[in-house]
């Protein structure tokens, strides 16, 4: 065995040393995933929506239905959120149809724009959202959850 | 602060777990990264792959029952990673039959089931991911000097004769011996403290 690692190691050694550049903001956004799955209301589990913190500092959810759910500062939303860097109708969520366990977001013709992962969505643009992933608009961060088909983890 | 009985996956499903979990990133990422470019996916990609194993681990673990006669953390690790790098490439096809599944024993099974009578191809992924990022870490945080590692890379590397490494290096060919071992004790010593991270005790 210690032969056949070795030999391994040589057959490595340098070409892949530096090859994997490190997760740029992956750790941040983890953070804030870990916030919420602390203070997200009960059960947390099988939330099948949106995450953030509200003005008090205390997790707040929404759940996403086949619907879409518009989301900005006008009254006429869903889901309204009071940040002057949102646009009155800012994007939509709702959740994919396509075979998918996974959300989409369209964003509304925003302003600041509509950001996922630190990557901002065209305007009018689209996109899957998956477990784990961070919206921003605004200015205020948002997190997706989508559990698994059962209704969340299992032991 | 670790105590001597208590692993980093028994502090991981603590109520106040945020530094157990920056250790365990920072013990992981490059394992996971690098297996989802085994797998060939993109370097986006294989951070969507990072991201969501950690977001489940982050939602099982803390209500996990780790019960060792089922098998390894290791295994139910790299279960996790393989589905979710499976998933991504389903998306990229769009393809409706790849969608999420709730983690199973049969499915550990398969990805640590052994066909041939060695270790699964997932495993041995895993293993060289593990002693890529091994390599990586004792690149990058100084422990081996640049003048070692030369020496390493010329006899080792490029396999040039080792008196011809020693007359370069202006040292003994033993040194040359010398170093070619040191290097390889510390890249399995690495390995070794990855794996044991996750409170997984050493293969034999």
């Amino acid at each position: 065995m210690a032969d056949q690692t070795e030999d391994r190691i040589v057959s490595l050694f340098p070409a892949t040393a530096g090859d994997v550049a490190p997760p740029r903001e992956v750790y941040e956004r983890l953070e804030l995933v870990a916030r919420m799955l602390r203070g997200a209301p009960a059960p947390a589990s099988s939330h099948f929506g949106l995450w953030w913190l509200d003005s008090d500092g205390k997790v707040a959810a929404v759940p996403a239905g086949v619907k879409p759910m518009v989301i900005g500062r006008d009254a006429s939303c869903d889901l309204i959120l009071e940040s002057p860097r949102l646009s009155r109708r800012h994007c939509a969520i709702r959740r994919f149809n396509g075979g998918l366990a996974a959300l989409e977001i369209e964003d509304l013709g925003s302003s600041n724009g509509t950001w996922v992962n630190g990557v901002r969505l065209p305007i009018q643009g689209r996109r899957i959202l998956f477990d784990g992933d961070v919206v921003e608009i605004g200015g205020v961060a948002l997190v997706v959850a989508v559990p698994g088909p059962a209704g969340g983890p299992s032991r | 602060m670790i105590t001597t009985n208590e692993s980093l996956l028994d502090r991981l499903r603590a109520d106040n777990a945020q530094e157990a979990w920056r250790e365990f990133f920072a013990a992981y990422w490059g394992v996971i990264l690098r297996y989802g470019r085994k797998m060939g996916l993109r370097q986006d990609q294989a951070e969507d792959v990072l991201q969501e194993t950690m977001v489940v681990l982050m939602r099982k673990l803390p209500e996990f029952v780790y019960d060792r006669r089922k098998g390894r953390f290791r295994n139910f690790l790299l279960t996790i990673v393989h589905r979710r790098a499976l998933a991504v490439f389903g998306r990229e096809a769009r393809n409706p039959a790849v969608a999420w599944e709730e983690l199973s024993p049969e499915l550990v099974n398969q990805v640590s089931k052994d066909h041939r009578g060695g270790e699964s191809e997932a495993q041995a992924r895993w293993r060289e991911a593990l002693l890529e990022e091994a390599l990586r870490r004792l690149r990058c945080d100084g422990r081996l000097g640049a003048g070692t590692l030369a020496v390493f890379e010329a006899y080792v590397v490029r396999a040039e004769p080792a008196i011809q490494v020693a007359r370069r290096f202006k040292m003994t060919e033993n040194s040359v011996y010398q170093i070619r071992n040191r290097v390889l004790r510390r890249v399995k010593a690495e390995v070794r403290r990855l794996q044991q991270s996750a409170g997984d005790p050493l293969e034999p």
